[in-house]
């Protein structure tokens, strides 16, 4: 046999694809993904319809929840690390017309819509207090100008356009740069959290009603110094029974955990560059990046909230975001956010704009990875021909998906307009519960692929056949508990008004899109086997004897 | 409408082979063809320590079976790895441990022996079907392989030939970059390697409705992404190139007469991956030989183009 080194073959060594994100960059995407400031900001803001709930441990109660559910995710992107995760390993078990119907929706179009859905709260939750400070500091009213109109709706959409198009640049970069600019913001954003937490640990519950009143008063001209008491009083006037912490219970705790999905669940969308991050084929790094992002998400927000909650008491925290919402309390100038009340802990325009920079960090680079999600599904269907092959084309120089991150762009416009300019904002809260049925179908799938033909020596010849609980895969009993979950959550979505997602106008968006794909599917596997191909082939069981 | 199946490294794999011969079926494709390191490299003894109760290590874990139903699935486990069982005793086994070349020429008999294996096999399952079975090996395949493959009367032997696939297409195929095919010793430099092939091709007529099967995928970011590979690179160079792998040389021989498709293979990447190159579609079907993937392209041909083309992972 000739296998003299000087003779080794061209393309001989087994070298493995190139993996430009680090298992830590995995773990920050998933940070991100999950959005633990930002996003979380927004979804505290939801939760005054319970107001017993008691969010640091609803926060404990929902990580603790997914902790099945993020285990297949990391043991399912360690026995197929691909580009498209979700898709591969829905089609892969479930079928192709399930993969297809399943994922299209919430992880390939529905990133276009939550790019707007993110970046539309953007411009006064982040922008505009960076300017206000800015302006402050620079001493230039031109810039509180510039935070006013930014936080019209006209202002607010060209915000957006300028964002996407950012997005579309540092995904024209390539992933080697998206991961450079996610570490550097990864850092500033940590020192800014916890230079928050020391904030609030050094401040007492009277010291933040002081400043919270001097802000109003002196940034805002609101309040008369008595901000604090007349926000509580103006919602208990509206009928509003606001608790505080000590009579929250762990039932209301629990029920909020739907809603804190919203936040909490994202760390799966990494699954979808799988093919991307290094180690993944070792369950240990896919541990750190699933579960370890769950727990490091649980500990720091959970921490968080209950340091500003013990501050700022929860009645006041429920009641500010009750009048915010229902509308009646629009006379408080600002939304009552997590950023107004830090910055209202000091009175130096430098800690507002230190605030504002960490806020910032936290928001920029966390939308992009909406590209990133719709891009690699559609590589991977592009790859299995449900999408035209050209989807794939990847640029010179770095290897990046031209098209698709174009057709992105594209896409993101569009439906940033419709979500600034027509009613279709309303559907922000339909497009968790669709991803979290995305997300369930592919714990179902992990669930099965220990038993299914098409994957089961897939996972026997894998090393996590090695992990058992009585006898039962792992993967097949975190399944189990993970989906028993996402019933739970999936019957609170329907029968409770309080999630926003069970009205007539939910159902037909939710139904109409699985609907669409279903024609969808069916209309491009019709096309290709005109063409000669059919797309069964693709995942048929070839017999070995 | 012509169909073909095609496969590349399957690197010894006997449950590759038999799912191969099976997709001939089930597809109905009326050619295979297999391009490249059909070959396993790897010798596993399994040792008898009683009667009926054998050892061996597989992948550092050590493994004991009793009885013929055992020792059957084991073995049946090392070939569809793509390594060659063989049955020793400890003093054969010391023996093959301490000696490099009575490893080699009992890796170069059990080899042997399983390509017969296949070939008999392949026979039984084609034949009658009227399927073609084109086969061109690699770099990596020992010399013997040739004339194993020459005298089986299903196989068309494709190194270094043109072969007609029908009437308006013909196969062109070169597994070796090496001067004088495999054996020799001086490996192509890009412009020598685009010298050679574009010799070879250039006796064609009318080479744009022809097809490419050549082992080394061209340049391009498509294709897989690895540490960049060249023809006169040595192997520890290769991890210091971060930017796109293939050959520059098949790349131009691509660009400059743009033939209807053109195969490859030469990857350890288990995912199929696909670009075109001008008009050309260019195919590197992924190995996914560790986990029992049968993987391919099913490409069905018109007159002057593909009809359409689809990734196979079986």
């Amino acid at each position: 046999m000739n296998s003299s080194p000087d003779r080794e073959p061209l393309t001989r060594g087994c070298l493995k694809n190139e993996r430009v994100f680090s298992t830590f960059d995995g773990f920050a995407y998933g940070i991100y993904a999950n959005s633990i400031v930002i996003a979380a900001i927004l979804t505290y803001s939801l939760l005054w319809p319970w107001p017993k709930a008691n969010i640091p441990l609803g926060i404990v109660m929902v990580c603790l929840a997914f902790v099945p559910m993020f285990t297949v995710y990391a043991m399912l992107t360690t026995l197929m690390p691909r580009i498209g995760g979700d898709y591969v390993w829905q089609t892969r078990s479930i079928g192709l017309n399930w993969g297809f119907i399943l994922i299209v929706p919430p992880l390939m179009i529905g990133p276009w819509f939550y790019m707007a859905s993110n970046v539309a709260p953007a411009s006064t939750l982040v922008i505009a207090p960076l300017l206000i400070s800015l302006a402050k500091i620079l001493n230039a009213p031109r810039l509180t100008d510039m935070a006013i109109v930014i936080s019209t709706q006209t202002g607010s959409w060209w915000f957006y356009v300028i964002y996407v198009s950012f997005a579309g640049v540092v995904m024209l970069f390539g992933m080697r740069f998206y991961a450079r600019l996610q570490r550097i913001s990864f850092i500033i954003g940590m020192l800014a959290l916890a230079s928050w937490a020391v904030m609030l640990f050094l401040t007492n519950s009277s010291q933040f009603q002081e400043g919270f009143n001097g802000f109003m008063s002196g940034a805002l001209q609101w309040g008369h110094h008595d901000a604090y008491r007349q926000i509580i009083k103006n919602a208990v006037e509206l009928g509003y029974a606001p608790k505080p912490l000590s009579e929250t219970t762990a039932r209301s705790s629990f029920l909020i955990g739907p809603a804190l999905a919203y936040t909490f669940m994202y760390i799966s969308c990494t699954s979808l560059m799988a093919g991307e991050i290094q180690g993944v084929d070792k369950l240990k790094n896919s541990v750190m990046i699933f579960l370890g992002g769950n727990l490091f998400s649980m500990v720091v927000c959970a921490g968080f909230m209950w340091l500003l909650i013990s501050r700022l008491s929860n009645e006041f925290f429920t009641s500010a975001n009750f009048l915010w919402a229902t509308g009646q309390g629009r006379h408080i100038p600002i939304p009552p956010t997590t950023g107004l009340f830090l910055m209202a802990l000091g009175s130096s325009p430098w800690y507002w704009f230190w605030v504002a920079v960490g806020l910032n960090a936290w928001f920029w680079i966390w939308p992009v990875n909406n590209i990133v999600t719709s891009t690699r599904i559609m590589l991977a269907m592009s790859q299995d021909r449900l999408l035209p092959s050209f989807v794939t084309k990847l640029s010179k120089n770095r290897g990046t998906p031209v098209v698709a991150i174009c057709i992105c762009y594209a896409c993101s416009l569009l439906m940033g307009w419709l979500y600034y300019f027509t009613s279709f904002s309303r559907l922000t809260l339909d497009m968790p519960f669709m991803t979290s049925i995305a997300f369930a179908a592919s714990t179902l799938a992990g669930t099965l692929i220990p038993y299914l033909p098409k994957t089961r020596r897939l996972y026997q010849k894998s090393s996590l056949s090695s992990y058992t609980i009585l006898g039962l895969p792992l993967i097949t009993v975190s399944g189990v508990l993970g989906l028993i979950y996402f019933v739970v959550m999936f019957v609170l979505y329907i029968s409770d008004d309080r999630y926003g997602t069970n009205d007539s106008l939910s159902a037909w968006f939710i139904l109409g899109s699985l609907a669409l794909c279903a024609a969808g599917v069916l209309l491009i596997r019709r096309y290709r086997k005109k063409r000669g191909t059919d797309l069964s082939n693709l995942l048929r069981i070839i017999p070995s004897d | 409408m012509f169909t073909l199946l095609f496969t590349a490294d399957i690197q010894g794999s006997e449950l590759c082979w038999k799912k191969l011969l099976n997709a001939a079926e089930l597809f109905r494709a009326d050619a295979l063809i297999v391009s490249g390191n059909l070959m396993g490299t790897e010798l596993q003894p399994i040792v008898q320590e009683k009667n009926d109760v054998w050892r061996t290590v597989l992948e550092d874990d050590p493994i004991k079976v009793k009885g013929n139903a055992e020792f059957s699935a084991l073995e049946k486990e090392i070939l569809a790895m793509g390594r060659y069982p063989c049955r020793v005793k400890p003093e054969e086994a010391r023996e093959l441990e301490q000696s490099p070349t009575l490893r080699q020429a009992r890796l170069k008999q059990e080899s042997i022996l399983c390509l017969r294996r296949w070939l008999e096999l392949a026979e039984r399952r084609l034949k009658n079907a009227g399927q073609r079975l084109i086969i061109m090996p690699g770099d990596n395949d020992p010399m013997f392989v040739d004339e194993i493959l020459m005298e089986s009367s299903l196989v068309e032997w494709a190194q270094g030939e043109t072969i007609p696939l029908t009437p308006t297409h013909k196969l062109i195929s070169e597994g070796s970059f090496y001067r004088g095919g495999r054996g020799g010793s001086h490996r192509f430099t890009e412009e020598e390697l685009f010298q050679y092939l574009q010799d070879q091709v250039g006796t064609m007529d009318d080479v744009h409705s022809n097809v490419f099967n050549f082992q080394t995928p061209p340049l391009h970011p498509d294709l897989y992404h690895a540490p960049r590979l060249n023809c006169t690179r040595e192997k520890d160079d290769w991890t210091k190139h971060r930017d796109f792998p293939g050959c520059a040389a098949v790349r131009r021989l691509i660009e400059t007469y743009q033939p209807l498709l053109s195969l490859h293979g030469g990857t350890c990447d288990r995912e199929n991956k696909f670009t075109r190159i001008g008009r050309t579609l260019c195919c590197v079907p992924g190995s996914g030989r560790n986990e029992g993937l049968l993987t391919g392209f099913l490409i069905t041909l018109e007159e002057s183009e593909i009809q359409d083309f689809q990734p196979i992972q079986g």
